[in-house]
């Protein structure tokens, strides 16, 4: 090897850790990726960023014009003829912009939207989990730790499954654990995950019983204002085991000082913000809450997003189906793939879509134009973790020629319109910890969604691997060679009860939704749960969604029936 | 590079099943995965290769494609490979993959390229929990712990509570 080794470092995006990571350089060449957190160490879901950077499909070439009449054409006229009918549709236009991206691609897609297109119809995407307990939390006015503060502290109470949604936090954890022996580690969920693997003190939840449980739990720790306030929430009748919440109580109290994870698995609970106010609650009592959040940047949007008014993604949607806004740009997320179906189609209403991509999958964005746009490793900006710290992105390597920065497709598009470049100067100001709605308005929120009938609930574990896009993240080597199959998971005597064992395919129907799939007993679920083994497509046509006012896609489990569709064909564990 | 006395050592108290080491090495190796996963009704256990003193995998191999260099470390040869899976058979832990990618079969080979520029294996080194440790028969001692089991299995200590 030479000497001329060089590394360089960044963050990863994946969540809101925001780990170190680096590339080795070899001679300016770069050998390869590698990725580091202290020792080198980062999760399976990380290593995948060297993959997607060399990834065959990667997009280096824009597309104009939608369907058949598609053709590629250089990054360059892409920008101009996007900005051209922008500009054609007059303030009728919209932009929105992801919040996984650095906080000054944020600020200039809003200084764009409201200096160059003369519009304020510009929106920030963020997951409903991360944008909830965020908004929960800062309600609550609880402190928010990071990683180190776990140490200082005498209990942890761990709320859904950290270690399988962000496992980097897994040495934080069990530093503490065997810090001291009197330490206690508390794991509430409604499935025995991983993380209640390393736990004598499990309480086992019903589906969507979190807010449930924690309220209960806060009862006991809470002072008399906040009494008052938990008094007036509704939806408390989820039937939570009353004697798990006062053991969790008890060990509360007696501990001088308390963390809480947070984290919410995919489907399990849609009342974000109810769980991030009460958690907040318990912690401003005892000690502090570390939001586990699945954007990387989820903090900084938030704040930009609410100290800079933007509009919400959903109010957006509702004046595209009304056919008030007719051009549409968006940059960071394919709406078209994430929205449940029924907006989706709505975007089929608009007289123009701009949208970016970075690889050439297979669900391409159905629109006018896709700019190609580079990944997080080839970006610069700044971000803030779970806990509020200022995290630098720096640009490891330049993008795919062909490709933009997110921040460059925004100054491109002002400098076509003869904007001049846009403003991207993050000050404390603009990341101050924004004004939220009062608690007693979070607590007593009510939410409206489809009931559908069914024996059993649906509910989806998290997995460090997104399959829900399908095509791209299904043709990736590393998951490839892990075989990683949709499946099926419940309790072994619901199963018993279908006359299912291993192996055996299942019909699991939901509405008018139905998909069959092999089953795999698990001692993991409680009775009347069923589990797919990763957010797959499958799952996504399975479970309830929908947009709420604040432009959040909500999933929550559902109701589903189960029918034995085949019995396995071939012997495999657990068969004769 | 000086014989290697350090094996992998897995600690279950911390192994949280991430996969990360599997990761790690199949993008360390060229895309054949150097770590294999034993299912325990409660865990997901990553199974890394002993470089046993004895190989039973090399003594298997009928094109010499498998050999324990003077370091200590069991290599497998790319050129010398047709993927017949004798070694696959006869390795007494399963650790060598039956996906064959290529006809060829993956092998752990500790990361060479890192243990000569004085790092650790990248299952190692990339592992969040700390779950996977790099040490030798001293350092064991040294933390109380005995190193099991034969020649020919090879030393590769799992200590639990």
């Amino acid at each position: 090897m030479s000497s001329d080794k060089d590394i360089k470092e960044s963050h990863c995006l994946f969540c809101s850790l925001l780990c170190p990571i680096g590339v080795e350089f070899h001679e300016r060449d770069v050998a390869f990726p590698f990725y580091k957190q202290e020792d080198g160490r980062a999760c399976s879901r990380g290593s995948l960023s060297a993959e997607l950077l060399y990834h065959r499909d990667r997009l280096n070439v824009a597309y104009i014009g939608r369907g058949d009449e598609r053709n590629p054409a250089p990054t360059a006229e892409a920008i101009s003829h996007t900005a051209q009918r922008l500009k054609a549709l007059g303030q009728e236009v919209a932009v929105v912009v992801d919040g996984n991206l650095p906080c000054e691609t944020i600020l200039k897609a809003v200084h764009f939207a409201r200096n160059v297109l003369k519009t304020e119809n510009v929106a920030v995407y963020l997951p409903h989990s991360d944008r909830g307990i965020l908004e929960g939390l800062f309600a609550s006015g609880a402190d928010l730790f990071a990683e180190e503060d776990l140490l200082d502290c005498n209990a942890l109470l761990a709320l859904g499954d950290p270690f399988a949604s962000h496992p980097p936090i897994s040495k934080a954890v069990h530093d503490f654990r065997f810090k001291d022996r009197a330490n206690r580690f508390l794991v509430a969920d409604s499935y025995r995950g991983k993380t209640a693997e390393f736990t004598v003190d499990f309480y086992g939840l019903p589906p969507e019983g979190e807010d449930a449980f924690l309220a209960q739990v806060a009862q006991g720790l809470a002072s008399d204002e906040d009494k008052a306030l938990l008094e007036a929430l509704p939806e408390v009748g989820v039937e939570v085991a009353a004697e798990a919440a006062g053991a969790c109580q008890e060990t509360l109290t007696q501990a001088g000082k308390v963390a809480l994870l947070v984290t919410l698995g995919w489907a399990k609970n849609p009342r974000a913000e109810k769980i991030g106010a009460l958690a907040g609650m318990i912690a401003r009592q005892k000690g502090g809450v570390l939001p586990l959040l699945l954007y990387g940047n989820a903090q900084g949007a938030y704040r930009l997003a609410q100290n800079l008014k933007v509009r919400s993604l959903g109010a957006l949607l509702s004046e595209i189906q009304e056919g008030k806004i007719k051009g549409l740009l968006s940059v960071g997320i394919d709406l078209a793939t994430r929205l449940p179906e029924h907006l989706s189609q709505s975007l089929e209403g608009l007289e123009f879509l701009a949208q970016t991509a970075s690889f050439n999958e297979e669900n391409l964005p159905t629109a006018d134009v896709v700019i190609p746009m580079a990944l997080y490793l080839e970006e610069s900006g700044t971000v803030l973790d779970g806990s509020g710290r200022k995290r630098r992105l720096e640009t490891l390597l330049a993008p795919p020629k062909g490709a933009l920065a997110s921040g460059d497709i925004f100054d491109g598009l002002a400098q076509e319109l003869g904007g001049g470049s846009l403003e991207a100067e993050i000050t404390e100001e603009l990341l101050r910890i924004p004004a939220t709605k009062p608690l007693k308005e979070i607590l007593s929120e009510t939410y409206h969604r489809e009931e559908r009938e069914g024996t059993h609930t649906l509910i989806c574990e998290p997995s460090g691997i997104h399959f829900i896009e399908g095509s791209l993240t299904r043709r990736l080597r590393w998951p490839s060679a892990m075989e990683p199959r949709a499946l099926v998971h419940m309790n072994s005597q619901d199963s018993q009860g279908l006359s299912l064992r291993v192996g055996d395919e299942v019909m699991v129907k939901s509405g008018d939704m139905e998909v069959v799939l092999p089953v795999e007993p698990s001692k993991r679920y409680a009775q009347g749960v069923v589990g797919l083994s990763a957010p797959f497509v499958e799952a996504q046509r399975l479970l309830s969604s929908w947009i709420d006012e604040a432009g959040c896609i909500r999933v929550a489990p559902a109701r589903v029936n189960l029918t034995k569709a085949r019995e396995a064909q071939v012997a495999g564990p657990g068969r004769p | 590079m000086e014989k290697i006395t350090r094996r992998v050592m897995l600690n279950l108290d911390l192994c949280v099943e991430c996969r990360s080491c599997s990761a790690a090495c199949f993008y360390g190796h060229i895309f054949y995965p150097g770590v294999q996963y034993g299912q325990a009704p409660a865990a997901t256990i990553p199974i890394i290769c002993k470089q046993c003193e004895e190989p039973a995998c090399v003594d298997a191999c009928p094109n010499d494609a498998m050999h324990r260099d003077e370091n200590g470390v069991v290599w497998r040869s790319l050129m010398l490979c047709t993927g017949c899976k004798s070694c696959i058979n006869a390795c007494p832990f399963g650790v060598l993959s039956s996906d064959l990618k290529a006809g060829q079969v993956g092998k752990c080979d500790f990361c060479k390229d890192k243990l000569a520029q004085g790092l650790k294996p990248r299952c190692v080194s990339t592992c969040p929990s700390g779950a996977l440790e790099f040490a030798d028969e001293e350092e064991l001692r040294k933390e109380g712990l005995l190193v099991l089991s034969s020649n020919m299995a090879g030393r590769h200590p799992v200590k639990r509570r």
